[in-house]
């Protein structure tokens, strides 16, 4: 599997390339633009958080894309001709799959941590907003609900994208070489799976853990973030947890259909 | 290499050899080609090539020796029966030729005879 | 002597269509076997069941002794009949992939059949023309030491220089311990190679035996018996 990884890998080399040049550059254009406002006395209002902040969207944009890649791959290589040569690897399918999830979870850590340095970084250095942030920023980096969350969300973006696989492998297996017949299959399959552990992790949460709060508080050592709400003071543990244990079983699913069921 | 597909190819395989055997070109005691190079020679199934050897030996036209290959059989003596068997075959076919024609002996012979005097370039 | 492929009343159904009916067939070692038939007969669908592409609905499929998987495809080199390569891929990358994955490839072998072909390393597979890719994909396959070849359509795209050159390598490079079942149409050019030939129609085999068995039987070459068998007239292919 880590041969396929490399493999991979080593044809995203110029979209990581680009990527992280891009990033930096944006973010070292908004730093000097910082630098620049907090020599200028003339300088008024300090700048919100909101301003590094859109350098957090930027990154997700750039994850979004690799993401949307990874999974275009799979699917191509699932109806395309190039599956003749992935799939006819002495590879299991749990291997073949499991190197895009890797794929995906490289992606992620480097969306985060990129991310945050960027993120950190701008906001350290911008008029107002760096006295606030300064003091913070090292607990902040300590505060262990926090890591725990990136954590969750990791798992849970993976679960996902397990579901996606699922989703294009069902619809593959169930309508063979018609490709858009398959697409839309999948595409509800997935709907369907969404929605469902939706349903789920509601009744769960209601009927099952009530009275149970599990959930972190990521932002404790940040006072000034949080209470908004795009960035909830609590993240909820129990609907992440159900999301993954459902992931996993996609994993398994997926990896049966790829040995079993597939037809290329 | 010309082959009639429609007729097991082993036994043209076997008739070439034997050919080879009677002009000459293969002597007593000589080695036959490998059985993967005649294959590639001819352009055939090297199991074709094996067969054939097989009943080359079978009729004692060859013996294999493991490991050091297969050799044409007997002395001299053994080249000119093959060589004459196969002169046997061609006469046969020449005179039941010429007599789907219509031709009696002695049209047969003198033909044959007028050929075999004219100066071959 | 063992037999390499053993498939028994093999059946494959999809949900409008049955591309196998019941398909009996036995490759021994050493042996070429030759799997005839028009477009649409099977041919395709058994060959990627032996490579593990495609799974059976019912009955038995064994490539030296285990059903198809992780397993056997270490052990079976397939070529399809389509350029299942990345188009920005070089012939030289293309090996060092099949090189990193597949135990038994010979990289010298591969850089040998290389120069045969007049392939250069660098060349992408995108910038070749139809030809080329063909003889790049030949060379991927036949440099695995495999136990079993699986060859679909293989002298598709190929002019005659480069069929012969595919045959000769196909020879030289013959072994008894490994064997091979090729499909083609041009059934004329590459007869000779076959010990055995199975005549697939519908996705049921017609006619089947060793080759030079059914030309003394019929007294006719297989591609005469091919016309035969199909009922209608295949214009020879040059």
């Amino acid at each position: 599997m880590w041969k396929l990884v490399r493999y991979e890998l080593r044809g995203r080399r110029l979209l990581y390339t680009i990527g992280l040049i891009v990033m930096g550059a944006l973010t070292l254009y908004q730093a000097t633009r910082f630098i620049g406002m907090q020599e200028n006395p003339a300088q008024p209002a300090p700048v919100s958080m909101g301003v590094p902040m859109t350098m957090a969207f930027f990154w997700v944009l750039f994850y979004a894309a690799m993401t949307v890649i990874n999974i275009v791959t799979y699917t191509q290589d699932l109806y395309g001709d190039t599956g003749y040569l992935i799939f006819g690897l002495p590879l299991r399918g749990a291997e073949v799959l499991g190197s895009r999830i890797v794929l995906l979870v490289i992606d992620t850590l480097m969306t985060l941590l990129g991310g945050m340095t960027s993120v950190i970084v701008l906001a350290c250095l911008a008029p107002g907003l760096a006295q606030q942030v300064r003091p913070w920023v090292a607990g902040f980096l300590l505060t262990g609900d926090y890591w725990v969350m990136c954590l969750g969300v990791l798992a849970v973006i993976v679960s996902f994208m397990a579901i996606m696989f699922f989703g294009v492998t069902f619809g593959k297996t169930l309508t063979n070489s018609k490709k858009h017949l398959g697409s839309v299959f999948s595409a509800l399959v997935v709907i369907v799976v969404l929605w469902l552990s939706a349903l789920l992790g509601a009744l769960l949460e209601t009927n099952l853990f009530e009275g149970v709060h599990l959930t972190l508080s990521p932002w404790k050592n940040m006072p000034f973030i949080g209470g908004t709400p795009a960035v909830p003071e609590q993240f909820p543990l129990v609907s992440p947890l159900m999301f993954v244990a459902l992931g996993l079983l996609a994993f398994a699913a997926t990896s049966w259909l790829m040995d079993r069921k597939l037809n290329l | 290499m010309e082959f009639d597909d429609r007729a097991p190819i082993y036994a043209q395989i076997m008739d070439l050899i034997k050919r080879r055997i009677a002009i000459g070109e293969l002597k007593a005691g000589g080695q036959l080609p490998s059985v993967r190079d005649l294959a590639r020679q001819v352009v055939v199934n090297p199991n074709t090539v094996q067969k054939a050897y097989l009943e080359l030996e079978r009729e004692g036209y060859v013996t294999t020796q493991r490991g050091l290959g297969t050799f044409v059989s007997g002395d001299h003596q053994t080249v000119d029966l093959v060589r004459q068997g196969l002169a046997c075959d061609i006469v046969k076919a020449y005179v039941v030729g010429m007599r789907s024609l219509g031709y009696g002996a002695e049209e047969i012979s003198t033909m044959a005879a007028d050929e075999a005097g004219r100066e071959t370039k | 002597m063992t037999t390499i492929v053993q498939i028994s009343n093999l059946t494959k159904r999809y949900i409008t269509t049955t591309a196998l009916s019941d398909v009996t067939l036995e490759v021994p070692e050493g042996h070429i076997v030759g799997l005839l038939g028009p477009n649409g007969s099977g041919k395709t669908t058994l060959m990627k069941i032996l490579a593990g592409l495609v799974s059976p609905t019912s009955g038995t499929v064994l490539v030296d002794g285990i059903a198809p998987g992780v397993a056997t495809k270490a052990k079976v080199s397939f070529l399809p009949d389509v350029n299942h390569l990345d188009r920005w891929m070089s012939v030289g990358e293309a090996g060092s992939f099949y090189a990193d994955f597949y135990v038994d490839f010979d990289r010298k072998r591969f850089d040998e059949l290389l120069t045969i072909m007049r392939l250069s390393a660098s060349q992408k597979i995108g910038s070749l023309s139809r030809g080329m890719v063909e003889k790049a994909r030949l060379s991927l396959i036949f440099s695995r030491r495999a136990r079993l070849y699986v060859l679909d359509e293989p002298f598709g795209g190929l002019d005659p220089l480069a069929r012969s050159q595919v045959l000769d390598a196909l020879v030289a490079n013959f072994r008894a311990d490994c064997s091979m079942i090729l499909s083609t149409q041009m059934v004329a050019d590459v007869e000779r190679f076959f010990d055995d030939v199975a005549f697939l129609d519908g996705g049921r085999v017609v006619l089947a035996g060793d080759a030079e068995d059914l030309r003394m039987r019929r007294g006719a070459s297989i591609e005469e018996i091919y016309r035969e068998v199909y009922g209608h007239v295949e214009t020879r292919q040059v």
